[in-house]
């Protein structure tokens, strides 16, 4: 099982930021504080939608015959997705 | 199953809304030809003794372009990705329920009751018959108010997804639309008639 990453803190749901980084070949920590980057701080649901619009090219009409929704419904997703990203970047 | 009676706008194509909408308009025409049922608004239905097929055409007509019309302009001033196709397919696919309307006038059973109805309320009758006559009204109104709700539950559901708009303030501006077009479309059509 992949672990899912945590972009929101379960005790007070702020968005939560990188800590640390672990060299998994010769264990060396670097230690700070890093900003989650914005695609990162969307839902695993919005990432994969991302992710699934970059392989379709860009194109919603052949992303709604993959994902079997209307063309409007996966249109709006993707709206709903970028006034989300724009909320973010504000933030 | 549920998704699909109240809304097929969230997962089918255009095409197929489209297909699907024209059969079932084509349907509801003929049905308001074969049992003498005349649409004059998204909310009112009259009975008839006998209509032309020329009329059940036109009125159908005239309702489906005014809604259309009134629709995408709110469509377009909420949202301006808004496409014509997406709200045609919303009015096309929530005029389906209609269909229920014409088969409660089968051998103008309808028309005929709220006919002896008008004629007892001027010359006196006998009571048990008019009671009867207003029984068989108000049953023969549950599946009508059963089919406008579904109506604009599809109408509303599927201009939703045309716009992407959500909320009791969007719900508002829908409904008054509706109304303005509701007015518009029986001013026209009683013109027409």
């Amino acid at each position: 099982m992949i672990p899912k990453l945590p972009i929101l803190c379960p005790s007070c749901q702020s968005t939560m930021q990188v800590a640390q980084l672990n060299c998994i070949t010769c264990e060396t920590k670097v230690s700070g504080n890093y900003i989650l980057p914005l695609l990162l701080q969307l839902s695993d649901e919005e990432q994969q939608f991302v992710l699934q619009f970059f392989l379709a090219s860009g194109s919603l009409k052949e992303m709604a015959v993959q994902m079997r929704n209307s063309y409007p419904t996966v249109r709006n997703k993707l709206d709903d997705i970028i006034s989300k990203i724009n909320q973010l970047k504000l933030k | 199953m549920k998704e699909l009676l109240i809304n097929p706008f969230k997962n089918y194509s255009e095409k197929k809304l489209l297909l699907s909408g024209i059969i079932g308009t084509l349907l509801l025409v003929l049905l308001c030809f074969v049992f003498n049922t005349l649409i004059i608004g998204n909310l009112k239905i009259i009975f008839l003794d006998k209509i032309l097929l020329k009329n059940a055409i036109i009125t159908n007509a005239i309702i489906i372009i005014i809604t259309t019309s009134g629709c995408y302009i709110l469509g377009k001033i909420k949202n301006k990705k808004t496409r014509v196709i997406d709200i045609l397919n919303a009015v096309l696919i929530s005029r389906i329920p209609f269909c229920i309307f014409p088969l409660l006038n089968v051998n103008n059973q309808f028309y005929e009751i709220s006919e002896r109805i008008k004629k007892s309320l001027i010359i006196a009758q006998d009571e048990k018959m008019i009671s009867a006559d207003v029984i068989a009204v108000l049953i023969l109104s549950i599946p009508t108010i059963f089919g406008l709700v579904w109506s604009f539950r599809l109408l509303y559901n599927g201009f939703k997804i045309a716009t992407n708009t959500t909320g009791q303030k969007s719900l508002l501006h829908f409904i008054i639309t509706i109304l303005i077009i509701e007015i518009l479309t029986r001013t026209i059509i009683s013109n027409f008639l």
